[in-house]
């Protein structure tokens, strides 16, 4: 394991965070005693279907992230194994599904991930396997699942576009308000779903900021920090103090511009990051980075999360969702993201890509050897392709992605040189 | 183990074709092309609505993996993906596809997603497309109308690319003769479960792989003249313990895999996969508009898919009413590596085959290399304990 003889430079804003998601996860498990309902959602998008309803909701990527980043995922995936879970199964099913049968089974969890089984699964997953997830969910908890289309096929035309819209707003109001009215035992609040988005556009609007500030040499943050972030559009969507979170964070990096302060100290290197964030590898790769000045500046998944703030229209929830959904799922789409690689790579003045790819999750890496290709042609910029996962240790070996880290950087600094002529 | 019943040349020189045709897909469809002066149309399987595109007189043919190993792809796709994607881009890559006119792609897993994308950068191959068909079909009234606005997408495409007007009428007489074919198969089926001993089941396979890569008359032909050539076959006592085969819902399973679970004394007396009995399972309603139909076919929920999504599917119930029906002794799940639609599904397969007391053997299997002694040993063992009555 490598020694960190760099220390990053951390944002005291970030530190909310950790404290407001320790607080909303002491309030899920607190639910059934409070008579609350619980809502278990699979999906980036549209967790504030129920959130805003007062359904306490927990996300699966979320949850898994967060058991991830605190190495709590051996009791988890043991229970998912004696379900029969092959070991290459998507690990956040593995994750969501193992601490549900946890449950069920009566296993006991760290307390910090034992959270009440639902009364309601919300899926509008961007994959099979956030579908099927929901499915077993259901079938083993006997909770009623809603899963819907967003139809993340990657949309060629406006026509195309308004389709998918107008399939995603006919789902949500057939299939998924009805089921959430059955659940909360009250007719669907409309208002307090436009209050929770209002107050989401803001987030994305100051988050967008905090984002274009990354074009900055030294970057003020990294591409992990604004993970962190990401709770407001997630578990904490419309929740009190999510926009002052965001002004404060907002304001800490400004500050950092214009001191001249990077997240990295003595910044050398500016990376971008495909896929997911690896949560459970955040220290080992992280420490690599430091060590070696390199910062991700920018990446692909952090950006699926509400990008497009002019879509967000809160006098009309259903349909900018609907239309905020279907747009935010075109990350997913190589073609789209080779364009935003390029793009990136100029906007952002990056030196070298980093794609992480998962044995387990296919979501964001097919094409990632063409998306390197193509940026390379133009750019002369340099990738690196690794195996990881973002939960499961065992898809990532450190000695190999040490070796082959290194030798990225000197591809980057022979690259370097030869543009400087 | 060959089989006990002499059957007579016709029959033993039709599987001879559809032998030769499974093993080289590719000369077989350049030489049909050549011949015939028609475009050919490669589909991801499973759910395309074919009989669109054979309705314009272009050749639909359903992907199918090479019989060798991956070579140019591992440097465009991960080696994480199922033999069936790599393939498909390994073929294309080495100019084995470019006698296609076009490549129907769609959502039907995670990997299938990206592929166009890898195919149309490093490849000429014209006309490659991706489609939406809803992956999920809980709510049917909700779906149906969305789906039939994308079969309208697929119509306009077809007719982009035949050049020509694609109407309902002609679509209507290519259900006509796509169903024909289902009646065909079926009856093909009924013949094997009644006489288990007349057809190993890599011919059973082959035949029906054969339907996938040919014009569907040309194959409603050649079943026309195999089926009552077997039906007068003799039914000859088989006392080898029957097995029923589950798994490789898009594609054929390898073929020295099947040919040695019934070389280990054992006979295929039903299957639930692409490549046999799913692919004829649902047959479309020549009564409506054949856009309906099609669309109705597609949303039927009595053959579940694992890449279609229907919560009120029990696959464990699913599979075990089936191997009950068929009157097999034990079930084996041949799960092509890397599918995860077929591994999630195979946690409440297995949970409910033990749950019952039912011998079952899960079979990973590779596109590359499959452990061939080790496998034999697992069979074996698998006989025993059916056998010996273990539980």
């Amino acid at each position: 394991m490598s020694d960190v003889k760099v220390k990053r430079n951390e944002l005291e804003s970030l530190k909310w965070m950790g404290k407001a998601i320790d607080e909303y996860f002491a309030e899920v498990r607190r639910a059934p005693e409070e008579g609350k309902k619980v809502c278990w959602h699979i999906a980036v998008p549209g967790t504030l279907m129920t959130t805003s309803q007062g359904i306490l909701t927990i996300m699966h990527a979320h949850v898994a992230a967060y058991i991830g980043a605190r190495h709590l995922m051996k009791e988890v995936f043991e229970v998912s194994e004696d379900e029969g879970f092959l070991s290459n199964t998507c690990c956040y099913m593995r994750t969501f599904v193992g601490l549900a049968m946890a449950k069920v089974n009566g296993v006991k969890l760290p307390p910090q991930i034992d959270f009440p089984l639902p009364d309601l699964i919300n899926c509008m997953g961007e994959c099979q396997e956030q579908f099927t997830m929901a499915e077993l969910l259901s079938h083993k908890t006997g909770a009623p699942a809603i899963i819907i289309d967003p139809n993340p096929s990657g949309c060629v035309t406006k026509e195309d576009f308004d389709e998918r819209v107008k399939y995603l707003e006919k789902q949500l109001k057939e299939v998924a308000i009805p089921m959430i009215e059955k659940v909360s035992g009250h007719r669907y609040d409309y208002a307090a779903l436009s209050e929770a988005m209002a107050v989401m556009k803001k987030c994305a609007i100051l988050r967008n900021k905090c984002v274009a500030l990354q074009a900055h040499r030294p970057a003020p943050m990294t591409l992990f920090d604004l993970g962190v972030g990401l709770a407001p559009f997630i578990v904490l969507q419309g929740k009190p103090g999510t926009v002052e979170f965001y002004e404060r964070f907002l304001a800490e990096l400004e500050d950092r511009v214009a001191k001249g302060i990077g997240a990295v100290p003595d910044e050398k290197y500016r990376l971008y990051w495909d896929n997911y964030t690896m949560w459970r590898l955040l220290g080992v790769v992280g420490r690599e980075l430091i060590n070696h000045h390199a910062n991700i500046v920018i990446g692909r998944y952090p950006l699926a999360f509400y990008p497009d703030v002019e879509l967000i229209d809160p006098e009309n929830p259903l349909h900018s969702l609907a239309e905020c959904n279907v747009s935010m799922l075109k990350t997913l789409y190589p073609h789209w993201a080779s364009e935003m690689v390029n793009d990136y790579v100029e906007k952002f003045d990056l030196d070298g890509l980093l794609m992480p790819a998962s044995p387990t999750c296919r979501m964001f890496d097919i094409g990632q050897h063409d998306i390197v290709d193509a940026c390379e042609r133009k750019h002369g910029v340099p990738g690196l392709i690794f195996e990881g996962d973002m939960v499961d240790i065992a898809f990532f070996n450190e000695a190999q992605f040490k070796t082959r880290f290194e030798a990225f950087l000197e591809t980057i600094d022979a690259r370097k040189k030869w543009r400087r002529g | 183990m060959p089989v006990a019943v002499k059957r007579p040349k016709i029959v033993q020189d039709i599987l001879g074709r559809v032998e030769a045709l499974g093993d080289d897909p590719y000369q077989f469809l350049r030489d049909w092309k050549a011949r015939n002066d028609r475009k050919i149309i490669a589909c991801l399987p499973m759910h395309f609505p074919l009989e669109m595109i054979h309705a314009t007189g272009m050749l639909p043919v359903e992907m199918w993996p090479s019989n060798e190993r991956i070579t140019i792809a591992h440097s465009y796709v991960h080696v994480f993906y199922c033999g069936l994607s790599r393939s498909i881009v390994d073929d294309a890559l080495q100019g084995k596809l470019e006698f296609l006119d076009g490549m129907y792609f769609y959502d039907q897993c995670m990997q299938a997603r990206g592929l166009p994308f890898v195919i149309e950068r490093n490849t000429p191959i014209p006309n490659i497309e991706f489609h939406h068909l809803p992956p999920i079909i809980s709510n049917p009234d909700v779906v149906k109308p969305h789906l039939k606005w994308n079969l309208e997408k697929i119509r306009k495409s077809l007719e982009r690319i035949s050049g020509k007007a694609l109407s309902d009428d002609a679509i209507s007489q290519s259900i006509k003769i796509y169903n024909k074919n289902r009646k065909l198969l079926q009856r093909l089926y009924r013949t094997r479960k009644k006489n288990p001993g007349l057809l190993r089941a890599r011919e059973i396979a082959r035949i029906v792989q054969a339907s996938a890569l040919m014009l569907k008359e040309e194959h409603n032909e050649l079943l026309e003249q195999l089926l009552p050539e077997l039906e007068k076959l003799p039914v000859v006592p088989d006392n080898r313990v029957k097995i029923f085969i589950v798994g490789h819902f898009c594609h054929p399973p390898r073929f020295d895999v099947m040919d040695m679970i019934e070389d280990e004394g054992m006979v295929v007396v039903d299957d639930d996969i692409y490549n046999g009995a799913r692919y004829f399972a649902l047959s479309v309603n020549e009564d409506v508009n054949p856009i309906d139909g099609l669309a109705d076919k597609f949303l039927d929920r009595s053959l579940p898919c694992p890449t279609r999504i229907d919560n009120e599917v029990n696959w464990g119930q699913y599979v075990k009413d089936k191997f009950h029906a068929c009157g097999a002794q034990g079930v084996i799940n041949l799960l092509a590596k890397y599918c995860p639609p077929h591994q999630e599904r195979y946690v409440d397969i297995k949970r409910e085959l033990a749950r019952n007391n039912i011998p079952e053997l899960l079979i990973e299997l590779e596109h590359e290399a499959v452990s061939l002694e080790g496998l034999k040993t697992r069979l074996q063992a698998l006989r025993e304990q059916i056998e010996m009555g273990v539980k």
